[in-house]
């Protein structure tokens, strides 16, 4: 006896969405990463109930190489914020308009 | 029914920590919410059966990035003034009005009779969720991926190495002993 | 075969080598040096002319000789051929002749002008499309040449183009022969409706069979009646005779070459050549003989009032050439080209002669300020006088045998009006030139400068030219008078005459005799009225009123001014500021400020902001997964 799947896509749905609407509202840079890995956390919710509504390990492999990404995208992510607070001693992204119309 | 309602409980507790996470004004706090999610999500994969992904979660999520975030944040060192961390407010109505009609459209988009039943229960002999079983399939079906992953992981260490690497600035030259000094 | 190709080398190398000339001097001139040049040139077109000469002597007639195939044109195709009959060749021998004694006179007459190599280039390249315009086997090459030579003239006329005067003239030679090219390009375009061929030859051929319907007669009528105009541009006749006189402004070698001797009688060479298809419409014809006796009389009577030198001998050309169409146009053909090749001699002479006095009095052209030359340029005066008896006609020179053979077949055709004008134009031909030689060799001098004898290269061509003009009588003495009709026989296989005289030879002979002395008694007597009238000329003449349109050559150059110049330039000018500078200008800023309007507006868009980016992504996956939902069944 387990929970349905939709609960389970619900579920990462709601995380998807906490994610976006954070990227999407919060000023610094390093909340956006951390947004960032919000939303992949969602996503990887579904691979997982997914894999486990098929039986099939398939779902969770998604889920490793996902991490992966995850990894490396905080990673350089993160040297670019170093980069940009040397540059302009802040982490608010609205400095980073260079390209206005 | 236990497991349900435990499913339940988790769910709620996720929720809750990703909306702190992303709430927060700063980043610190979002970072320890964003671990204790982790944590939370830990719980809901093992209510799912994958056991060894939810260690994972725990060690590399939770044990090795939020790690590498919380020491940035406080490498940095920021005063709320850099932060900027007040969000855009003439923005985020129109964000939460966007994030509210998207959950609400991938609800109906996902919800049905179908769905909506309870997941079939694992046999007593299955081996979903072991080491065994996710190594059987990475490392025969998913091999390039798996590959790929490692030389993803490898350009990111190359990539961040040149990006934060800084030349170090020449040493403003000091009087040489036999020169005279200006009197 | 081997003939052929034999023939082939020389004829190319006869046409290419003045191109080649043109392109060497063109390039090289200031490198080269004048000697070198004048050298070059001189020795190019001898050359051509020895290559034509060789041709004439030795090939049999008539001679096609192809190249290539040229425009393939759907059923036929045009091919890059040469055409070497009897009037080709005479043309050409004439072009080439008369061409290389120029270039030589022009070596003396150039010396020293900073566009030397230019000069020789442009003459080189006059000769080169002289040549594919006789040459040529085929209408478009023929073309090629037309326009090859009206590009040299406009070139050499407004040679010496710093000066506003004559490159406007240049413009307007260019201009006003365009009005004849497209005359003969719509006779161009008639003729392949007709015939389905642009190939002369072809063409003639089909006209002779005559295998064609009536309703073809429309449009080789219409055909004929564009040769008349593109023939009128180019041989300075009315109504397109305004550019000749104006021609004048450029060096005098030039107006012996192009205005005199050679281009102008291109129109004339265009209506022999097409005869055939005139003989269909003998009212063409008919229009062609007015049009000649009318252009004749006109000229005349302007160039009886002009004081410079050059325009006398412009206006002396026109009417001359009227002569010439006079005698196409009653079917004479053979006629129209003896006198074509004796004024090519005696023009050229005249227009060679007066460039010696030009040249001897520093660039004076007026003849008010010459007079008493004789003895200060006694060769050029006497190559002068016989020039000028030869255009008056006073016997045995060339110009009286060619005139009287056109005023006989004028007197054979029973015309009152033609034959009046035409005895009245030959009184009055010899009237002007006698008052032109009169005034520039009698009397006292009235000039400033001291005038001095012109060089060697200068004076043999006149000599040789005077002779020419002397003895070109030869070539076509008639039969009656014991002479063989040489040119006549040459050309009989090609043209055809449309008058018989069909009297006893005792009546005709008698007839001949009377008009022959009749026409140099009429030359005579204007020698010699100018004699009296012009003796002890002192400066001014014709004050009364009654003059003043002969004088301002009737007001046809302020007529055209006022009816086609004045209202071509308010169009052009409507065209500019109305249409280009409201309409076109309009729309073209119109769309880039609304462009540019629009752009600020969008522009707006791109904020920069990373995250308002992501919005509009987010917004953009949203339109998706609702056009999803909806369209789910």
């Amino acid at each position: 006896m387990s929970a349905p799947i939709a609960y389970v896509l619900f579920l990462s749905f709601a995380v998807f969405c906490f994610g976006a609407c954070g990227f999407l509202i919060r000023k610094n840079a390093l909340s956006l990463l951390i947004c960032l890995e919000l939303m992949l956390s969602g996503v990887n919710m579904a691979f997982v109930g997914f894999s486990r509504l098929h039986q099939n390990e398939g779902g969770n492999v998604l889920y490793f190489l996902v991490i992966t990404v995850a990894a490396c995208e905080s990673a350089i992510g993160l040297a670019l914020i170093l980069n940009f607070f040397r540059l302009k001693k802040s982490v608010r992204l609205d400095e980073a308009r260079a390209l206005e119309g | 029914m236990l497991q349900q309602s435990l499913f339940i409980i988790m769910a709620a507790l996720v929720l809750l920590t990703a909306g702190l996470v992303a709430f927060r004004p700063r980043p610190i706090e979002s970072a320890m919410w964003l671990i204790l999610n982790f944590f939370f999500t830990a719980g809901l994969y093992v209510l799912l059966g994958s056991h060894f992904v939810a260690v994972i979660q725990i060690l590399v999520y939770a044990g090795a990035i939020m790690v590498l975030f919380v020491f940035v944040i406080l490498l940095l060192n920021l005063d709320p003034k850099e932060l900027g961390d007040e969000t855009s407010l003439h923005w985020s109505s129109v964000v939460m009005f966007v994030g509210m009609l998207s959950f609400l459209l991938l609800i109906l988009h996902v919800a049905g009779p179908q769905t909506l039943e309870p997941m079939e229960g694992l046999l007593p002999d299955s081996k979903f969720g072991s080491v065994e079983a996710l190594a059987q399939k990475l490392l025969t079906d998913y091999v390039w991926g798996f590959e790929l992953a490692g030389v993803i992981l490898l350009l990111a260490i190359v990539g961040v190495g040149m990006l934060a690497y800084r030349k170090p600035k020449p040493k403003t030259p000091k009087f040489l002993d036999h020169q005279e000094r200006p009197v | 075969m081997e003939e052929q190709s034999h023939l082939q080398c020389i004829a190319a190398l006869a046409v290419l080598l003045p191109l080649v000339g043109s392109a060497l001097w063109f390039s090289l001139g200031k490198k080269f040096g004048e000697k070198f040049v004048s050298i070059g040139a001189v020795s190019f077109l001898a050359l051509s002319f020895a290559c034509i000469a060789y041709i004439f002597f030795t090939a049999t007639l008539p001679l096609r000789i192809n190249f290539f195939q040229w425009l393939p044109l759907g059923t036929s195709s045009v091919s890059f051929a040469f055409l070497f009959d009897p009037l080709s060749l005479a043309l050409s021998m004439v072009v080439t002749g008369v061409g290389t004694l120029i270039h030589l006179y022009a070596t003396g007459y150039m010396h020293g002008d900073a566009g030397f190599g230019r000069f020789f280039s442009y003459l080189n390249l006059f000769v080169f499309s002289m040549l594919m315009l006789t040459l040529s086997d085929s209408l478009p090459g023929l073309f090629l040449g037309w326009e090859g030579v009206g590009l040299c003239s406009y070139l050499l006329i407004s040679f010496w183009f710093t000066d506003e005067a004559n490159a406007s003239a240049g413009k307007k030679a260019f201009i006003v022969n365009r009005v004849g090219d497209f005359g003969f390009l719509l006779a161009m375009f008639c003729i392949f409706k007709v015939f389905g061929a642009l190939s002369i030859p072809e063409i003639l051929q089909t006209v002779q069979a005559g295998n064609f319907s009536g309703d073809d007669l429309f449009w080789t009528r219409l055909a004929c009646f564009g040769l008349v105009l593109g023939a009128a541009g180019k041989s300075a006749q009315i109504p397109l005779y305004v550019w000749l006189p104006d021609a004048m402004a450029g060096p005098t070698p030039v107006s012996a070459l192009i205005h005199a001797a050679t281009m102008v009688t291109a129109g004339v060479y265009l209506c022999c050549r097409m005869q055939p298809l005139f003989l269909l419409h003998l009212d063409v014809l008919n229009v062609i003989a007015y049009m000649g006796a009318i252009t004749a009389f006109f000229a005349a009577t302007i160039a009886i009032f002009q004081n410079d030198i050059k325009k006398v001998l412009a206006y002396s050309t026109i009417s001359q050439l009227g002569y010439m169409f006079l005698a196409v146009g009653l079917g004479a053909p053979v006629a129209a080209y003896f006198h074509l090749i004796t004024h090519a001699f005696f023009k050229a002479l005249l227009f060679l002669g007066a460039g010696s006095v030009i040249h001897g009095l520093h660039h004076e052209q007026d003849m008010r300020h010459m007079g008493g030359l004789r003895t200060k340029m006694p060769i050029t005066f006497w190559c002068m006088t016989i020039g000028v008896l030869a255009i008056a006609g006073v016997p045995p020179l060339s110009g009286f045998v060619s005139k009287d053979e056109i005023l006989h077949n004028v007197w054979g055709n029973h015309d009152w009006t033609l034959v009046a004008l035409a005895f009245t134009t030959a009184f009055m031909t010899a009237f002007y030139m006698g008052r032109l030689w009169i005034m520039t060799f009698f009397g006292k001098f009235r000039g400033h400068h001291e005038a001095h004898e012109s060089p060697w290269t200068m004076t043999s061509v006149l000599v040789i030219l005077a002779a020419a003009s002397a003895l070109a009588g030869i070539l076509n003495w008639p039969h009656l008078w014991g002479g063989s009709e040489t040119l006549g026989t040459y050309l009989s296989t090609v043209v055809q005459a449309l008058i018989h005289h069909a009297e006893d030879p005792a009546h005709a002979l008698q007839s001949s005799l009377t008009l022959a002395v009749v026409s140099s008694l009429v030359g005579l007597a204007g020698l010699t009225i100018a004699y009296f009238r012009y003796r002890n000329f002192s400066g001014e003449e014709f004050s009364s009123p009654a003059f003043r349109p002969f004088q301002n050559k009737y007001y046809i150059d302020e007529l055209y001014d006022a009816i086609v110049v004045k209202n071509l330039r308010m169009f052009g000018k409507f065209l500019w500021k109305v249409v280009d500078g409201f309409v076109l200008d309009g729309v073209l800023n119109g769309s880039a400020a609304l462009a540019s309007r629009t752009s600020t507006y969008l522009r707006q868009l791109q904020t920069g902001l990373m995250q308002q980016y992501a919005l509009w992504i987010w917004i953009g996956f949203l339109i998706l997964l609702l056009g999803a939902w909806t369209g789910r069944s």
